[in-house]
This record gives C-alpha cells, structure tokens and sequence, in this order.
C-alpha cells in the first residue's frame, strides 16, 4: 500500500523568487535557511509523488465559480502561468504530474463526502511555482495539486479543510492499490492582506499566536476552533486565510510541528515561515 | 470597513480580470483600448472609470473581490517590479491613506 513519508507547510510568497533581494538580509537568511531545512527534510523522505494543497488564487477558477476544493489530473503541469512569468522572475517549467492517482482521489473521495473538482489544467502562479522551484528545483517528482477556496466566501471551514485532508490520507493509505511514498506539502499565508490596507504589512502578532499553536502540543481540534476564518481575517483578509491550506495538511500529522523559521517579512508582503510536523497520522 | 462587505460574486468586473490575466492578447488590448474591451465585458460607465483610475474604495463599493485589486493595478500599470511597486504604493496611499504606507512598517520587526 501507498503510505504518506511526509506533511510539511510552507510559504509562497512571490517575493522569495520576485523580489528577493529586497528584504533585509537578517530575514532573508533565516527564511532561506528554514526552506533548506525543508528541502533536505523532504528529500530524505525520498516521495515518489508529492500532493500540493494550496489556495486558487482566482487564476485557475474565477471568484463566482469557485469550488471548495478541487484536484489537478494533467499528465504534465507547467508554469509559471501566463500574466505571473514576468512579475514571479522564473523561467518556464514542466512538472509530472500523476493522472491515475489524481483521478482516484477524485472519485473515491464522492462516497466519503468530499467534492474535489477535476481540472485538466491548473495555472500555475505563486502558490506552486515559487515552493516547487526551491523544494524540488529538479521539477521530476509527480505532483498532484489541490486547490482549496481559502478567500472566496463562504470559504470551507478549518474542520472542514482538515476532514478533506483525512479522506486524501485515507485514499492514499487505504484504498489506493499503488505502493508510492507520497509527500504533503501545503502552501500559503502567513499573515498578509493582498488588495487591502494592509498590503504592504504583517501581523506578527497573529503569525506567532498560530505557529506557537501548531510547534506545540495543542490539540488539532483546538487548532481548529480556534484559528477561525474570522480570525485569520483579523490578521489580514483574503490573504492569511490560505492557511486554511496549512489545515488541510494538518490532517496527515498528529502532535507538533517543527518550526522551521519565522521572520514577519513586510517587504515580500507576507509573514514568512514554514514547518514540518515529525510525527504522521 | 470590511474589504468583503459588498462582495458581489456577480459583477462583470470578475470576469474581465479572470479572463484578461490568462491572455497575452487580451493583456494588450486591456493596454491599448481599456474602454472598449471594457463595453465588450458589459461593463458599465461608473465601473470602466473605476477601473481605469484604480479607485480601490469604489472598486470596494462596486463588490469586486479585493485580491484582484493587485492584477487590476499591474494590468493598468505594467508588470515590472520596481513600476509597479511604486505605482501600488501611490494608489494604495491615495486610497487607504497612510496606514498602506509601506514607509509606516519600515524597520518594524
């Protein structure tokens, strides 16, 4: 059987490949020091494919036909998508990715009560291209992004997130009849406020709050009663909530997770982190 | 004010901006005849002026969904960094005032 080797969250700023060198090298240092860490860990867990969970920025569904949740099936992905190449600072890119497993956890998620639409073609921006070019710059590991509505109201609930997260685990590690080792890796957040007020600023505060939750031993249903969505608003609207994709990858850990870096990064517009939980569900 | 209050999943705006940012030629026109590939959307009067002059609030007001503010500015402005920055830093300041002044969080942290 097919077994998860690996639940990671990350970033994805498109700071960290469009403008790096912008942010102050204290920051810098410790962010790329922390994607390092992650990179190595990841490798080590030696993935045959790697599952995405990220927010659509409302390039690949609009805001009024936007699916809570949706899956990625091409044989092969590329990016970056048109109209984000020249802003991302990344030349173009082909990814596998893994059309018999995306299509299984599709179809086998209907009777366990989870609708994940199919797209034939996900665009590729931020929310792959920049975590994809650092973690796995080799770009030959098949990839299965998921999509999850983290800002279109009313967006799917933390629980809910997470319960989707349980089915793909449970897909993977129950029903599919491969033997791949498969690695999670959802990106997003932290605290920003993209098209608002606070475009240009983080809430520390808030970003330390929710990885102190997360790098301790609080329980995941506390995690998710508390970080709500109005919460996440709270610290910057249509922006911190794609940590609901962080949620969702919560699902395949159990206890805390490994803080990797934190650094509340205002230049590339996002609190900056990433973090690893060691133990799996 | 709450950026989402007035969110109307059906304006035509959504749709010109979902469908212009996946297109090179339609990025081109949007440059070179903004009002006319405007009136093609159905777009009204008040909402091409919006648009075009990058009136956050009214773009607030009209329901359109705030993460789109950004592509609209590039798409407006031009997609080099250093142009666009500085431009969303003006239209940011004219609309919000100086809590989105960058210069605000500088050396914070």
């Amino acid at each position: 059987m097919a077994k998860v080797v690996a639940a990671c969250a990350t970033i994805h700023s498109p700071g960290l490949t469009g403008w790096i060198d912008e942010e102050e090298e204290p920051k810098r240092k410790s962010i790329f020091s922390g994607l390092d860490e992650l990179k190595r860990r990841l490798h080590a867990a030696k993935p045959d494919v790697i599952i995405g969970i990220a927010n659509d920025h409302m390039l690949t569904s609009p805001p009024y036909n936007m699916p809570d949740f949706a899956i990625g099936v091409a044989e092969q992905h590329s990016g970056p998508a048109p109209g984000v190449d020249d802003w991302l600072r990344l030349q173009p890119f082909t990814v596998p990715g893994s059309r018999p497993l995306a299509r299984f956890l599709i179809n086998e998620a209907m009777p366990l009560g989870v609708n994940f639409v199919c797209h034939e073609k996900v665009d590729f921006d931020d929310n792959f291209s920049v975590p994809l070019t650092y973690l796995t710059p080799e770009m030959n590991v098949p990839f299965i992004p998921v999509l999850v509505n983290c800002f279109v109201p009313p967006q799917p609930t933390p629980e809910r997130c997470y319960e989707a997260g349980r089915v793909l685990k449970a897909i993977v590690e129950e029903k599919w009849p491969g033997s791949e080792r498969v690695a999670v890796v959802a990106t997003g957040g932290l605290s920003h406020e993209p098209g608002g007020p606070r475009n240009f600023d983080v809430d520390e505060k808030f970003d330390r709050w929710f990885l102190g939750m997360l790098g301790s031993s609080t329980p995941h249903e506390t995690i998710l009663r508390e970080c709500t969505i109005d919460r996440m608003d709270e610290a910057g609207i249509c922006g911190t909530s794609e940590l609901l994709a962080w949620l969702t990858a919560m699902a395949f850990s159990r206890g805390p997770a490994d803080v990797l870096a934190y650094e509340p990064t205002h230049v590339w517009r996002c609190g900056s982190g990433m973090v690893w939980w060691p133990e799996l569900a | 004010m709450s950026l989402l209050k007035n969110f109307d999943k059906t304006s035509r705006i959504h749709r010109i901006v979902f469908e212009v940012r996946k297109s090179r030629e339609l990025r081109a026109r949007w440059k070179s005849d903004f009002e006319g590939l405007a009136r093609s959307y159905g777009l009204s009067s008040e909402e091409i002026t919006a648009v075009r002059e990058c009136d956050l609030l009214k773009l607030t007001a009209l329901g359109v969904h705030p993460f789109y503010f950004n592509p609209i500015i590039r798409l407006t402005h031009g997609e080099d960094f250093e142009e666009f920055q500085s431009t969303t830093v003006e239209i940011m300041k004219r609309s919000y005032g100086a809590v989105a002044d960058p210069q605000t969080y500088a050396g914070r942290g």
